[in-house]
């Protein structure tokens, strides 16, 4: 605790915050007072004393807590520290909320972060931009505790990881910049991410200019580069194809995971939802096909699921084009003449998925998608362009969005070929790791130890920062003025919250000071708006600057891209010539598909804690990915769940374990990325398993050819959920039925019910008296939800939960609120999934109310089933009598170890939500501090009643498809109000009587009649 | 067991209760014995050296517990309840030996008893304070634990008096507090004995301070014999209701498994059940070590295992009856909590309940096994074993497996978990072998009444009842 500004002793750095102090400029002045924290403002008096005075406010309780801890006092004391001149604006204990927005995934989000005191403590969408459209997800949620990892990079080092200081490091770096420009580059080679920042493309094309040799590398494992390449395969240049799903009715994803891990998840889940919100008989419904090796959770929202190894999805794509051109669509001859026999790869059930799928995409022509994932080859990429140009999709579904930001750049191959011949003297990563990302054989660490001068900006000391010469600390973006532009065009400012915790820099600042050769004179601030002020031609821009940032949105931005343009199909017919078809997977030759992890993305989410623990979408596993492989291929292979199993491809060997599961390829095993991490932080380091030391840059997506080689003992897997295929007739927990089942039978879902809806209320005492004016309640659509643990991971950051580790989760204590249960129905090898979020349904007749002794969990007049941590003694009673098993309990002071493992983490704690001490029960509240803050706020406002949708439960908020819906159920007009009147409205456990606040809306599939 | 003629009780013609050419004086010289040894056994004191670190194997357990939290045990998310809970219906249950011997068949005028109740009162009062550790202890906040009581305070909070939990501290302290009463009440006319014999003046000042000043007049036993009626009336019905009350903190649940009507007459019987087999166990030791085979005779044991015989039974009854109504009921959560039972991941326990309480009892229909003292000693083990296995197959495999399969999660003990509840028998242990070192195992007054000396219509030899002791 007492290092956290350790590194302020040491530098006199100036960097963002002096900039205003340099201009000395009045309008400055406003415009940060405007923009920034009140209590951060307050402090500020320079640079470093004011981060480390604040520090010292946030620290000072936090030290007392600490000495009176080790002491063993139960309760904490802590001091609270007065403003003794409170700053204009700054209501204590009120939030404030700020617009920013920052690259997550390889997405654009806009946000909107809540500034408690100075602190972010939770990121949220924001509404105003179209990539967000209030939404957001799980790693944007996570993002935020990133912020406030203690393994964050706080100064500079040295070769070896030796901490140097900013002085040092300046003293090396701005003469090298120097040098540089005098040899015009040479030597010099750049590895950046795919930050699609307009300022950032900017200052690498001034340093492109001003160094001319020296050459851009592109290191981002979640960039599709292959749907860059397969664009320009068809000469549409530089371009990024945005699909809006909301238009079509027939979508068919070709390995893509475009409602999960893929780029603009967030809107496309939105698009894709609000097509299936069936309210009526009447309502129409999109139709989704997914062929893909192993369940992503796209492939779970699918209607038509098809298991297919990853390298023969393009074959498949030949095959639907071979069956559109015989079907009657024209289909270019460049790609029809290499059809060929492509279906005759295909299962017998694939084939007629092809020929249904195409008959569905006539019937749709113009409102169709084919979508293609970024692990595909170019040419695949290039083929579904081409047959959604023929189907009339492009400019109607589909459009191209050409960036002016483009830079050309080389991959890490090329990368690490130049590093090979030796050309490179001077290596600049910023804000990657290539040493991590870099498929094995291209033995990266190695190479780049080589390189005389190396220099690394990061946010962790990571792999590539043990190798590299120079470390520098990057700051988050919350900390750091920046700019986005997303696909559709929008353009959003990066505005930070807080000053930098530590001496960090951004990636803009770091380029900059490369760029000039002086750290001190161009920061962030002014170079994105200096930047900005350029582009903006009218008079107003002080004005339009204000508005922005206010809006997080620069206006007029948004395109809507470019229309049908004719492809060239010269390209894509020479790739489809020297096209080899792929290797079928077998028994003695698997492949390996490497997928983006849907907690820890590529590894750059590895070391938060909050995206380990948060179960994985299909395995439930938490803290580890694994071999996930089919039960066929497991027994061909005499592997069983849970066996470390020995695969390996060419020369390379991975030892990894076994997870079998239902919906996955034969013979093909998934291995996701990002875990084994060596070397970045105390949560990423020994989780999981490494699938870059298995991968090899000529296959680096599907490794064809691999081979198990034997078992190694056994390893203990932390699934959160077993894999039992419950017998969902028996147990109604779920219910679903086909679109035309629902149009013949509304009410089905009363027909499932075990016992008859009216017998159900049958009570043996008075019927329970709400008394209160508002009754909440809430809704979730199992339609519209995708599984994307969006929900648990924010409630996680607005209820301050805290994790518990591998080992507990282990021992079956993990303490997220929301639990997303995952079934299974069907067969096992090609189940149907559902997914359905499960936390405290606050039961009107709530079974864990009775039986608490001490009447620590109590009814509100508003129908919340209120939990008392105060007077709870954790008997554990309640916990046992919910049905729901939805109740948490602290077997441990998991508040308090999590508090200790980071010192940082109560600077992100919700102030409004009590910490939960050591044995007791805790459980989703139904955010009740938002409902009461919304209460108050009404009054304050001299209303009668809250506004339906004014609050907003931290799930809701999140729920990228809008599947949460709370609100007031005493209002009939209200959004839940409607929603549970809607006839396929039902409650889990009905006949228990214990009458649920929250209900579920059935699921609808929608499959095709010809498929049945 | 002799049944010849002239081993008979010469008045009901049964097998007689005390055995051998004894008088007044020789039960009190046998009883008070172990008192007052002037050389202590050495086997006394490895046996209490031994249950004493068993002590310290719960005091230190304990301890650990308090310092770290719950989470030391193998307790998880659905598994709320587990080894803390079993340990206490299992000790309630023992318990109910000592209750029903000394005040039912008191009632009843089962004078077989005589032998037999003081031994099994002290094994209620003993396993009672080992069950009342565990609900104690198994609170999350153990230093709020206390709010379990209705304490008036300044927030006029109370319990919340709907929780059967709340009715189990009620039922369990009065059991406690009455058995005790019952229990001392008892001892007073023996203490005076041992007072009166003693010849240290240590030992007169505390046996003379705890027989109140006893002397054995004909008013004394007057007022005793009412008070003894009157706690014997009291302690029937709670009998009946601590264990009914235990069962209601899973009869009135609602999960499958617990949620059934049954669990008040099921769990009485099975107390019953465990408690006979406890005091079978512990008194073929006591009765080897001290000598007491002319007290405690064989006859004692058959009546004992007729009743483990009728209750075991009963239990089993009971399990059978709780497959047919899951199976009646037509509800599929139910049926699914009990196929688990037989064929789930706790598949073993189940059948080291059925094997141990309703199959290994059923011996006792065969004379020659209930008479038969290591046959006695082996079936009351198992059974104690089934007992323990019935309550954990209650709580654990219940809750490991209820509506939302989403949920469910396996149970698995931890080093705690188990040495807490090897800790507990180094309490019961203990106190026992203070127990037969300083207080008359045997209620000598008692005994003495159903001598055939004190038959009124006893003619039959001559009897010597001059040195009746406190008669």
């Amino acid at each position: 605790m007492t290092n956290l500004d350790q590194s302020n002793e040491q530098s006199g750095k100036k960097y963002w915050r002096s900039l205003e102090e340099l201009a000395n400029s009045p309008e400055l002045e406003k415009t940060l007072k405007a923009e920034f924290p009140r209590g951060a403002a307050e402090l500020e008096i320079t640079p470093g004393v004011g981060r480390r005075k604040f520090l010292g406010v946030v620290g000072a309780s936090m030290a007392l807590a600490g000495v009176n801890l080790t002491g063993c006092i139960r309760k904490p004391r802590e001091s609270i520290l007065p403003y003794t001149r409170r700053p204009e604006d700054l209501v204590p204990g009120r939030p404030m909320y700020f617009a920013t927005s920052a690259y997550i995934g390889s997405s654009v989000m806009g946000l909107l972060a809540t500034s408690t005191e100075g602190r972010p403590t939770k990121l949220d969408g924001n509404p105003s931009h179209p990539q967000s459209l209030g939404s957001s997800n799980a790693w944007a949620q996570a993002s935020l505790l990133e912020l406030y990892n203690p393994d964050r990079s706080r100064i500079p080092a040295k070769a070896g990881g030796e901490n140097s200081n900013w002085e040092e490091f300046r003293s090396f770096f701005e003469p090298l910049s120097a040098s540089l420009k005098s040899a015009g580059g040479k030597g010099l080679a750049l590895i950046v991410d795919s930050t699609p920042s307009p300022t950032l493309s900017f200052l690498l094309k001034e340093i492109r200019a001003a160094y001319p040799q020296a050459k851009l590398y592109l290191d981002d494992p979640l960039f599709a580069q292959n749907a860059a390449d397969g664009l320009k395969m068809l000469g549409l240049g530089a371009a990024n194809l945005y699909y809006s799903l909301d238009k079509a009715d027939v979508i068919a994803s070709f390995d893509a995971d475009f409602l999960g891990t893929g780029e603009n998840s967030v809107v496309y889940s939105r698009m894709f939802a609000d097509r299936r919100r069936i309210l009526t008989e009447n309502s129409t419904m999109n139709r989704l096909y997914a062929l893909e090796p192993a369940y992503t959770i796209t492939g779970m929202a699918a209607d038509h699921h098809l298991r297919l190894q990853g390298s023969q999805i393009g074959e498949a794509l030949l095959a639907l084009a071979g069956e559109l051109a015989k079907q009657g669509l024209a289909i270019a001859p460049e790609i029809s003449a290499k059809v060929g026999n492509a279906s005759a790869a295909l299962s017998p059930a694939g084939q007629k998925l092809v020929v249904t799928l195409a008959q569905d995409l006539l019937r749709s022509k113009g409102k169709s998608a084919i979508f293609v994932g970024p692990r595909q080859p170019a040419w695949v990429h290039a083929v579904a362009y081409a047959m959604n140009s023929a189907l009339g999709n492009v400019g109607a579904v589909v459009r191209a969005h050409t960036s002016e930001d483009y830079l050309e750049s080389g991959d890490l191959v090329a990368l690490a070929a130049a590093l090979k011949s030796g050309e490179v003297q001077t290596l600049v990563s910023v804000g990657t790791n290539p040493v991590y990302n870099a498929p094995a054989d291209l033995g990266m660490a190695e190479l780049i130890k080589g390189v005389a001068t190396s220099v690394q900006l990061s946010y962790y000391k990571d792999e590539t920062a043990k190798v590299a010469k120079w470390h520098v600390p990057m700051s988050h973006f919350l900390e750091a003025w920046g700019d986005l532009r997303s696909t559709d065009g929008t353009v959003s400012i990066q505005q930070p919250l807080i000053a930098p915790l530590f001496d960090t820099i951004s990636p803009l600042e770091f380029l900059a000071t490369l760029l000039t050769g002086k750290s001190s004179q161009k920061g962030a601030y002014e170079v994105v708006k200096g930047y900005w002020a350029k582009k903006s031609a009218g008079s107003s821009f002080e004005k339009d600057w204000n508005r922005w940032l206010h809006d997080g949105v620069i206006s007029n931005t948004t395109s809507s891209g470019v229309g049908s343009t004719a492809p060239t199909l010269a390209g894509l017919a020479a790739a489809l010539n020297t096209l080899k078809p792929a290797l079928p997977a077998s028994k003695d030759a698997l492949e390996i598909s490497f997928s983006i992890d849907n907690s820890v993305a590529d590894g750059r989410y590895a070391n938060n804690g909050w995206l380990q623990e948060v179960p994985d979408t299909l395995s439930k596993l938490t803290w580890d990915n694994a071999a996930i492989m089919s039960q066929k291929t497991a027994n061909d292979l005499g592997i069983g769940m849970g066996d470390l199993i020995e695969l390996s491809h060419e020369d390379r060997k991975l030892v990894i374990a076994a997870f079998v599961s239902p919906g996955i390829a034969d013979y093909t095993i998934t291995i996701p990325l990002g875990y084994g991490r060596t070397f970045g932080g105390l949560v990423a380091t020994d989780a999981g398993f490494n699938a870059n030391l298995l991968r090899g840059s000529a296959e680096p997506h599907f490794a064809t050819g691999a081979k198990f080689s034997g078992k190694k003992g056994t390893y203990a897997l932390a699934s959160s959920q077993t894999h039992s295929l419950i017998d969902l007739e028996a147990r109604p927990i779920v219910r679903e039925a086909t679109l035309e089942e629902f149009r013949k039978n509304p009410k089905f879902v009363e027909l499932k019910e075990l016992m008859p809806r009216p017998k159900q209320k049958t009570l043996l005492w008075d019927e329970p008296n709400p008394t209160g004016g508002y009754q909440w309640g809430m809704s979730i659509d199992l339609n519209s939800c995708t599984g994307c643990n969006a929900c648990t991971v924010a409630c996680q950051a607005e209820n301050n939960i805290p994790i518990v580790g591998k080992e507990r989760v282990l021992n079956g204590r993990e303490m997220a609120w929301i639990r997303l249960d995952r079934y299974f129905t069907g067969t096992t090898d090609d189940p149907q999934t559902v997914l359905q979020p499960m936390m405290c349904v606050h039961c009107e007749n709530a079974p864990c109310e009775s039986v608490c002794p001490v009447a620590a969990t109590v009814h509100s007049p508003e129908g919340l089933n209120d939990m008392v941590y105060n007077r709870c003694i954790g008997t554990r009673y309640c916990a046992n009598n919910c049905p729901y098993k939805v109740r948490r309990f602290n077997f441990f002071a998991f508040g308090k170890e999590n508090a200790e493992a980071n010192p940082l983490l109560s600077m992100q704690q919700n102030p409004n939500v009590t910490v939960r001490f050591r044995g007791v029960m805790e459980k989703c509240t139904y955010c009740v501090q938002r409902i009461n803050r919304g209460k108050i706020d009404a009054k304050v406002a001299g209303k009668d009643k809250v506004v339906d949708g004014a609050i907003v439960t931290a799930c809701e908020q999140v729920c990228p498809t809008k599947a949460i819906v709370f609100g007031d159920l005493n209002d009939p007009e209200s959004a839940v109000s409607k929603l549970k009147s809607l006839s396929r409205d039902f409650t889990v456990l009905g006949e228990l009587n214990t009458q649920p606040r929250t209900t579920y809306l059935a699921k609808l599939r929608n499959p095709n009649p010809d498929l049945a | 067991m002799e049944t010849s003629a002239e081993l008979m009780e010469p008045v009901d013609r049964r097998a007689p209760l005390v055995l051998g050419k004894q008088t007044f004086n020789s039960v009190t010289e046998i009883v008070a014995a172990p008192t007052e040894m002037t050389r202590i056994p050495t086997g006394w004191y490895i046996a209490l050296a031994f249950s004493l670190s068993l002590l310290a194997v719960l005091g230190i357990s304990i301890g650990y517990l308090f310092w770290q939290g719950i989470g030391i045990w193998g307790l998880n998310n659905p598994v709320g309840w587990a080894w803390d809970i079993t340990n206490f219906v299992f000790w309630v249950g023992i318990g109910h030996a000592g209750t029903l011997i000394s005040a039912i068949l008191f009632l009843f005028r089962q004078k077989w008893r005589t032998s037999i109740n003081r031994f099994a009162e002290a094994m209620t009062i003993f396993a009672v304070m080992c069950a009342l550790i565990f609900p104690g202890i198994h609170v999350g906040r153990v230093w709020a634990a206390y709010w379990l009581l209705p304490l008036p305070n300044q927030m006029s909070m109370w319990p919340n008096f709907k929780s059967p939990l709340l009715w189990d501290v009620f039922a369990v302290s009065t059991y406690f507090t009455v058995s005790l009463l019952f229990w001392y009440v008892g001892l007073v006319p023996d203490l005076a004995t041992l007072r009166d014999r003693s010849k240290t003046k240590l030992r007169r000042m505390i046996y003379g301070a705890f027989s109140l000043g006893w002397r054995g007049s004909n008013r004394h036993w007057v007022n005793y014999e009412k008070a003894y009626m009157i706690l014997a009336g009291l302690s029937t019905p709670l009998v009946l209701s601590v264990h009914t009350i235990v069962s209601f903190d899973f009869a009135t649940s609602q999960l499958p498994g617990w949620h059934t009507t049954i669990f008040p007459p099921y769990f009485v019987a099975g107390a019953i059940f465990s408690g006979f087999a406890m005091v079978i166990n512990l008194m073929i030791v006591a009765r080897k070590i001290f000598k007491l085979e002319q007290i405690v005779t064989i006859r004692h044991f058959e009546n004992m295992a007729k009743i483990i015989l009728l209750t075991g039974t009963i239990v089993g009854y009971a399990y059978a009856m709780e497959f047919f109504i899951a199976w009646y009921s037509g509800n599929p959560y139910e049926q699914f909590a009990f196929i688990n039972r037989m064929t789930g991941p706790y598949w073993w326990a189940y059948w080291t309940m059925v094997s141990c309480n309703v199959l290994s009892p059923q011996i006792f229909w065969f004379r020659k096994l209930r008479t038969n003292l290591t046959v006695l000693f082996i079936v009351s083990v198992f059974v104690n074993i089934g007992m323990w296995f019935e309550r954990f197959v209650i709580i654990v495999t219940s809750l490991h497996r209820d509506f939302l399969p989403s949920s469910w999660f396996y149970f698995k003990p931890t080093f705690w978990d188990i040495a807490t509840f090897v800790g507990s028998w180094g309490l019961f242990f203990t106190m026992f072998c203070l127990f037969v070192r300083f207080l008359p195992m045997v209620a000598i007054a008692e005994v003495k009444t159903v001598m055939p000396e004190a038959d009124p219509h006893f003619h039959g030899h001559d009897a010597d009842d001059k040195h009746g002791g406190a008669h």
